[in-house]
């Protein structure tokens, strides 16, 4: 696995962080963003030295897959494919283009350099040409793309496309997104508060995510010990608005519904959930609301997005990392922001220290209504 | 992948089809985004003939709803606001969310966009799901818009493939099933070409799903490979011919140096 975030620019920079719910979020400094009051955001402070990479997007994509892979310098041939998530894509450098573009048409020399960058699937391109990559599928669908990388990139091995899959979320921060979120006034202007009461909307965020899956037989050619493994998979769509969430869940419902069927445990298997929780007020209350059908006594659950920012398609998986380790370090992380419970909500984010957890629930939910969930587990299942 | 049953299709390209306006429903027609009408009629042109409802969507699209991000970025750029509207539709799966809402399909709801491969893309994750997923309906649409005629006689030779046949949009939709039936679609790919590049890739193709170099009875040639749509567009167009043995469809995608092929057995 592989992260770069505000939190830190690898794993183990930035987990402690994580767990102990500290603030990363500061006022957004990468571009101005044209707004009175630059928002807060989780921003990386400054790329490594090494990253390389078209776009922003591209580069933070670089160092959490070189992170992810460094223990695989000789893959004694067994072949690797990625399944990238990404919102953004180029829209750093089309923005660029298009604003220099609309002050003087004639700038058009720079058009074809920037629409080659502007595809999705053009990090794609870029990620397998690094790193000896042989195919790859390229996954937009809002803030749950991540989360459904890491299931089809589990298919992936699982019908033998590829022995080694990583499934890669990345997004850099870009006006558009800014602007977007924004317009939609689903900005907190003094920093996102998960589940909280006075919660206001989310803050975004940029970063990267690689988790690489491997099948048995890659397992044992590398003579490696799988840290945790993909047990479940779900995907919906709510079928009711275009941005609100169903107000009971039920698409969230049907996404976690699925992930256990497909791991085939019981809800009160699960030790943790890693929720999508980004603190608009809508999509908070519908997330716990679902929880709450689901499970007889709902597990301790957290939000990451006061420490990391909503990094959009890069969120599921980066969150999902940060479960992992959680999991592994006996720990369920404090919920930056959080301080007065919401009688609305009625249950509030509970960290823990030296709990015994086996399988942890990840959920993620997208514009377009658009649901993901996954359970990852100790034991039992493909992934390294 | 395995091969899936095409249990029915249908196609909508505006350039040459007047008549798709008119099937835009009232409350679709006024506010929504061109590329949304493009999906939705398309879709409903093929529901329309279907006994089965379908249980997830796949949509492969290149760029999106562009019309939408450009005038976000308009807004932005000119006035200082850019519409929640357009950023709401700007999202690449828009369209997918959008058909999901009109149809009432609450099954997984995915997105591909991997360039002039966003077909194949879209056919091999359908090969992903579960059966419980199945009837899939997979929808492949791009749209055209003015900037890009501005964009296109700027580029460079190693860059106008990318964008220089963006003229064919529209939509092209199948609903895909598990069953033994014919006829029956299956892809390989997205592939990194690595140095092959371009036609080069075309026997790369035949290899990837064959495991041979030898070409079945009909295949196309990359050299035609210049739209987002063209795979789409092509297999389409053989559904129609209705001749039966087995036909390849490949396609390249200048951005991300990669390939993919389908393979259409009637």
């Amino acid at each position: 696995m592989g992260a770069i975030c505000a939190a830190g620019t690898d794993i183990a920079a930035a987990k402690r962080s994580v767990y102990e719910g500290r603030d990363n979020l500061s006022p957004l400094s990468l571009f101005d963003s044209g707004l009175k009051v630059a928002p807060l955001s989780g921003q990386v402070a400054s790329l490594p030295h090494f990253a390389i990479g078209p776009h922003r997007t591209a580069q933070l994509a670089f160092c959490a897959v070189s992170e992810a892979l460094s223990g695989f310098s000789d893959r004694k041939g067994l072949s690797l494919g990625f399944v990238v998530a990404t919102t953004v894509g180029g829209m750093t450098r089309s923005e660029l283009f298009y604003k220099a573009y609309k002050a003087d048409p004639s700038e058009l020399h720079q058009a074809a350099t920037e629409c080659a960058a502007h595809e999705p699937s053009a990090l794609s391109g870029f990620l397998c040409e690094t790193f000896g990559g042989l195919g790859f599928h390229t996954l937009s669908t809002a803030c749950s793309t991540g989360l459904h990388a890491v299931g089809l990139a589990k298919r992936l091995i699982q019908n033998n496309t590829f022995d080694l899959c990583c499934a890669v979320g990345s997004d850099g921060l870009s006006l558009l997104t800014i602007r977007g979120f924004s317009s939609l006034m689903l900005l907190d202007p003094t920093g996102c508060k998960p589940f909280d009461k006075n919660r206001k909307g989310t803050s975004l965020g940029e970063g990267a995510g690689a988790i690489c899956l491997a099948s048995d037989k890659a397992c044992e050619i590398l003579n490696v010990k799988p840290l945790a493994f993909v047990c479940g998979w779900g995907a919906s769509a709510d079928c009711h608005h275009m941005t609100a969430p169903h107000p009971q869940g039920l698409g969230a419902q049907k996404a976690v519904r699925a992930a256990l069927h497909e791991a085939e445990i019981p809800a009160s298997d699960i030790g943790m959930i890693a929720t999508h929780g980004t603190a608009t007020p809508d999509n908070d209350a519908a997330e716990i609301g679902a929880m709450k059908k689901i499970f007889d006594k709902v597990p301790p659950f957290c939000s990451m997005k006061r420490s990391l920012g909503h990094t959009l398609a890069a969120s599921g998986i980066i969150e999902s990392i940060f479960a992992i380790c959680a999991m592994k370090d006996k720990c369920v992380p404090v919920t930056a922001g959080f301080s007065e419970s919401d009688e609305a909500i009625g249950l509030v984010p509970q960290s823990r220290e030296n709990i015994a957890i086996s399988h942890v629930l990840k959920n993620s939910f997208g514009f377009g209504g658009n649901n993901a969930a996954a359970i990852f587990s100790l034991s039992n299942g493909i992934t390294r | 992948m395995k091969p899936l049953a095409i249990l029915c299709h249908s196609a909508l390209f505006p350039n040459t089809d007047d008549a798709w306006k008119n099937e835009i429903p009232a409350h679709l027609k006024r506010r929504d985004p061109r590329i949304w009408q493009m999906a939705y009629v398309c879709a409903a042109r093929l529901l329309k003939n279907s006994l089965v409802k379908p249980r997830s969507i796949i949509v492969g699209t290149a760029l999106g709803a562009l019309d939408e991000t450009k005038g976000f970025l308009d807004g932005v750029f000119t006035d200082g606001f850019g519409s929640p509207k357009n950023f709401i539709a700007s999202v690449h799966n828009s369209m997918a969310g959008k058909l999901a809402l009109e149809f009432s399909i609450d099954g997984p709801n995915l997105t591909l966009c991997d360039g002039q491969n966003s077909f194949a893309s879209a056919i091999g994750n359908c090969d992903l799901l579960g059966q419980e997923c199945f009837p899939a309906l997979v929808v492949a649409v791009d749209e055209n818009i003015p900037l890009l005629d501005a964009i296109v006689p700027a580029l460079s030779s190693q860059c106008n493939r990318f964008l220089s046949g963006h003229k064919q949009e529209g939509a092209v939709s199948m609903l895909l099933d598990c069953s033994q039936n014919t006829p029956r679609i299956r892809s390989v790919g997205p592939r990194y070409a690595g140095p092959m590049k371009d036609k080069a890739c075309t026997p790369a193709a035949i290899q990837a799903l064959f495991g041979s170099s030898q070409p079945p009875a009909r295949f196309y040639g990359l050299s035609e490979c210049n739209s987002f749509l063209f795979a789409a567009i092509r297999t389409f167009t053989e559904l129609q011919k209705k001749q039966s043995g087995s036909t390849i469809i490949p396609s390249y995608s200048p951005s991300s140096n990669a390939f993919a092929a389908i393979e259409l057995s009637l």
